[in-house]
C-alpha cells in the first residue's frame, strides 16, 4: 500500500502538489511516495503500537444495531422529507427564488 | 530493540488483529439483511433534470471549494486567483471580494451565523475574516497556524470554534478567540482529505487518504468509529441530513454510504462507466438524492436508496470541484476549474 504525503523536503523546484492542484514553488508539499511498511526499531513504535490497540478497543466496544433498523430509519426519513426536498420534487415556477416569474411589469 | 519489548510488540500485534477480527464480526452480526434487500419495494426516483438558474462570474482562476450560508441566499468560494468572493446567489452580485495573502486556497467556510467565513490551503494555515467589521472593510481577524501539512477543509461550530482537517494527517479543534488548538485529533494514516460537522454539532467525520472515514467525538477529544472499504483516497465526505449515516466520495470512482449505528457500510454507488475519481458530494435535503462532483467534469445524481444514477448535472468545462447544497434544500450549487460556478434546481 503507498501512501502519498506531503511532507517538508527541503528541496527547490516546481511540483504538482498530490491532488494536482497546483504547482507550488515553495520548498514544502512536494509529491513524494511513502512506503507504509517501515521496520520497527525503536520504544516509540510501542507506544503507537499500545495505543492503536486501545483505539481498536474501544471501536469494537461500540453498541450496534441491525442493518434492517438502520435501512428502515434510513427509508422513513427520506420519505418523510420528500415533499420538502425541492431538488427532487421540484419547485414550482412563481415560488422558485432563482427564477425570474415569467410575467412582466408595466413599465 | 530488546527482547522483552520485541515480546511486548509480538503480543501487541497480535492483540490488535483479534480485535480487528471481533469487529469484523460483530459488524457481520448486525447483517440481517441489506439496504438494498429493505428498500427493494420502493421504486426508483424518476429521472431528476436540473437546470442552470444562475452562473456566477467573477472568478479569473480555478474555484477550489464553495460552502453556503445558512440563509441559503449568500455563498462564498475560493480560487486560485487568491481571492475569497461571496456572492448573493439570487441577484448574482459579489457581496465582498477579499483578497487573500496565499492563492494557494484549498477550502473555504462560512459561518453559521454570516458574520465570518474561513479559507486556508498550502500555506498551512486558516484565516478567519470577519466579514462584519465596524468600518465595512474585511478584515483576518485570525490567522490560525500550526499545522505542518496543507489545509484541506475547514468547517465552523460557531463564532469561537472552528475544525480544520489538514495534509498533516490530524484534525483540530481551533479557539478562533485565543487562536489556539483545543484539539488535536489524530489517528489517520494519510492525509486528511475532508471533513463534515453532524447536525448536532457533537460529531465530525474526516475522510483520508488512508482509505477511511473516522467519527470523531468532538467534546471527548477520541474516534469512536473507523469506516474502511474504499480502495482509494477519500476525497469528499458529509453527513447524511439526519446524522445517522455518512457518505463518502473516493479516488476509487465510488461513493459510499455508512450508517454509524449499525457501524458499517450498507451501499457502494458506483457504475462500470464511470472510470474515474469523485472530487465532491452534497445530499439533498431529504438524503434520497447524492450529488457528486467527478473528475470527468460531469456531477451525477444517485438515489441513495437504490444505488442507480438518476440523473446527470453536465454544464462546466472542466472538473467539478466543488457542491453543495442550501439548507433549505432549494438549490445547488457547483464549482469548477472552469472559473464559474452555477446554481442550479
Amino acid at each position: 500500500k503507498i501512501i502519498y504525503t506531503h511532507a517538508p523536503v527541503h528541496k527547490e523546484g516546481r511540483h504538482w502538489c498530490k491532488k494536482g492542484h497546483c504547482r507550488v514553488k515553495t520548498e514544502y508539499n512536494i509529491y513524494i511516495k511513502r512506503l507504509t511498511v517501515t521496520t520497527m526499531t525503536s520504544n516509540s513504535n510501542l507506544s503507537t503500537m499500545r495505543r492503536l490497540v486501545e483505539q481498536l478497543k474501544l471501536e469494537a466496544s461500540v453498541e450496534r444495531i441491525k442493518v434492517s433498523q438502520a435501512a428502515t430509519e434510513l427509508q422513513q426519513y427520506c420519505l418523510q422529507n420528500a415533499g420538502k426536498d425541492a431538488l427532487l420534487v421540484g419547485v414550482p415556477t412563481g415560488s422558485n427564488p432563482f427564477r425570474e416569474p415569467r410575467s412582466c411589469a408595466v413599465v | 530493540m530488546t527482547t522483552i519489548a520485541m515480546g511486548e510488540m509480538e503480543q501487541l500485534r497480535k492483540e490488535a488483529d483479534n480485535l480487528k477480527d471481533q469487529i469484523t464480526a460483530a459488524r457481520k452480526a448486525m447483517q440481517d439483511t441489506t439496504l438494498q434487500e429493505a428498500a427493494a419495494s420502493i421504486n426508483v426516483v424518476g429521472r431528476v433534470q436540473l437546470k442552470t438558474r444562475k452562473t456566477l462570474r467573477g472568478h479569473l482562476a480555478k474555484i477550489y471549494a464553495m460552502h453556503w450560508s445558512t440563509d441559503s441566499k449568500l455563498c462564498v468560494s475560493a480560487s486560485q486567483d487568491g481571492k475569497l468572493i461571496v456572492w448573493d446567489s439570487i441577484t448574482t452580485n459579489k457581496v465582498n471580494a477579499i483578497p487573500l495573502k496565499s492563492s494557494w486556497v484549498m477550502t473555504c467556510a462560512y459561518a453559521p451565523s454570516g458574520n465570518l467565513v474561513a479559507c486556508g490551503g498550502l500555506d498551512n494555515m486558516c484565516s478567519i475574516y470577519n466579514l462584519k467589521g465596524k468600518d465595512g472593510n474585511v478584515k483576518v481577524m485570525r490567522e490560525l497556524a500550526a499545522h505542518t501539512g496543507y489545509l484541506s477543509c475547514c468547517r465552523f461550530l460557531s463564532d469561537s470554534e472552528i475544525i480544520t482537517s489538514s495534509g498533516d494527517c490530524t484534525c483540530v479543534l481551533w479557539d478562533i478567540e485565543t487562536g489556539t488548538q483545543k484539539t488535536i485529533f489524530a489517528g489517520h494514516q494519510g492525509d486528511c482529505m475532508s471533513l463534515a460537522v453532524s447536525p448536532d454539532f457533537k460529531f465530525f467525520i474526516s475522510g483520508a487518504c488512508d482509505f477511511t472515514a473516522k467519527l470523531w467525538d468532538i467534546r471527548e477529544g477520541t474516534c469512536r468509529q473507523t469506516f474502511g472499504g474504499h480502495e482509494s483516497d477519500i476525497n469528499a465526505i458529509g453527513f447524511f441530513p439526519n446524522g445517522n449515516a455518512v457518505i463518502t466520495g473516493s479516488d476509487d470512482a465510488s461513493c459510499k454510504l455508512y450508517d454509524l449505528r449499525a457501524d458499517q457500510e450498507l451501499i457502494t454507488y458506483q457504475d462500470s462507466s464511470i472510470m474515474c475519481g469523485v472530487t465532491s458530494l452534497a445530499p439533498s435535503l431529504s438524503g434520497r438524492l447524492l450529488l457528486a462532483g467527478y473528475d470527468d467534469f460531469n456531477v451525477n445524481i444517485w438515489d441513495t436508496l437504490k444505488a442507480e444514477r438518476v440523473g446527470v448535472l453536465a454544464g462546466h468545462d472542466n472538473r467539478v470541484s466543488c457542491i453543495g447544497v442550501s439548507s433549505d434544500g432549494m438549490a445547488c450549487c457547483t464549482g469548477s476549474w472552469d472559473s464559474f460556478l452555477k446554481i442550479w434546481n
